[in-house]
């Protein structure tokens, strides 16, 4: 099975992307398995994705690149084992490090057969300059696109054009060699070439 | 829930992967706090998919006002769903009123809804957050003349 992350702050858009992206591999009959992280005690994104007719494994109340990271094993584990899906596609929670989940399904590797596909960062272009104010936050953010090899700028429809530049060069300086695409999962800007980078990129772990 | 950084905390976990305890999260995850509730409210009648839509925005809109007062730097994300009859509907904000996004998968409602929450947000303690959460939904559910249950 091929491992997809959808990173990205909190708010980005990932559970949106995902919802089309899911429905676009089934379209093009790949099994896919989701597993949506949620940091509050009670998920929510896990619940609207099955309010969509989705099966998914939720893990709530916690992050799974570091207190949830036994659990995020365990369950790579078993839906490799059970399930052994094209694709399992990980929504980690908008905090999460990418970095560190690579290295835990890498481990997981060792038990059942994982190959690793394109990790995805959205970056939120409508509260672009918010999101780099902070040294804190800029340093969470900056580390989750450096760990990218796509990144997709997020929510292009609800914002101008200098948005837009802003946040391609704050990108490009967090990570030069990152894909950055323009998106609007709503107006399926850069949509087909996120799906299709899904669907055929295979990296080296 | 908040994550805070503590550089001394213990690293029993295999080491059969190569770094060098320079967790980035030790620092990534500084500074957000969480919150989630759930709860009844009862209508007592069934409102329509309209109403819903605009309760789920007054709410979203409330608890983001709320945490500014209590001083958050960025709204992580708030988001909810509620559940009443066979309806479903999901509301989420970043603090940006023109931002919002109520989404529903119609059905038939009844009296009352189970309300649940996620707050999640960066520059103030969990405190915060329940306390700015908890108090606008109080404020929404009974100037609407609703009553909640715990």
């Amino acid at each position: 099975m091929r491992l997809v992350q959808i990173a990205g702050y909190l708010g980005s858009g990932k559970t949106t992307f995902l919802l089309a992206l899911v429905q676009k591999l089934a379209e093009n009959d790949k099994k896919v398995a989701i597993l949506v992280n949620d940091m509050g005690e009670i998920p929510v994104d896990g619940k609207v994705m099955e309010k969509a007719g989705m099966k998914v494994k939720d893990i709530g109340g916690g992050c799974v690149c570091c207190t949830l990271s036994g659990s995020l094993m365990n369950t790579l584990l078993a839906i490799g084992r059970e399930q052994n899906p094209d694709f399992i596609i990980i929504e980690p929670t908008g905090i999460a490090v990418p970095k560190n989940i690579t290295e835990l399904a890498q481990r997981v590797s060792k038990k059942v057969e994982i190959s690793f596909g394109a990790t995805i960062t959205l970056f939120d272009t409508t509260r672009a300059e918010k999101l780099v104010t902070y040294d804190t936050l800029k340093r969470l953010i900056s580390t989750q696109i450096k760990d990218s090899d796509i990144v997709a700028l997020s929510k292009v429809d609800a914002c101008d054009a200098d948005a837009i530049k802003f946040s391609k060069e704050e990108v490009a300086k967090m990570n030069p060699n990152a894909e950055i695409i323009n998106l609007s999962t709503k107006e399926g800007v850069g949509f087909e070439e996120l799906a299709s980078a899904v669907m055929e990129i295979e990296v080296s772990a | 829930m908040t994550f805070t950084t503590d550089k001394d905390q213990d690293h029993d976990h295999d080491h059969d992967h190569d770094h060098d305890h320079d967790h980035d999260w030790d620092e990534a995850h500084e500074g957000t706090a969480a919150y989630a509730c759930k709860c009844v409210v009862s209508t007592s009648r069934s409102l329509s998919r309209e109403e819903y839509h605009s309760l789920a925005k007054e709410l979203m809109g409330a608890i983001a006002d709320g945490c500014w007062e209590q001083g958050a730097q960025v709204i992580g994300h708030i988001k909810a769903y509620m559940e009443s009859g066979d309806a479903f509907f999901y509301a989420s904000t970043v603090g940006n009123p023109d931002d919002m996004t109520v989404k529903d998968k119609g059905g038939e409602t009844s009296d009352k809804f189970q309300l649940t929450i996620n707050s999640i947000i960066f520059g103030i303690e969990e405190t915060k957050v329940k306390l700015a959460t908890d108090k606008a939904v109080e404020a929404v559910i009974s100037k609407n003349g609703f009553s909640l249950t715990r």
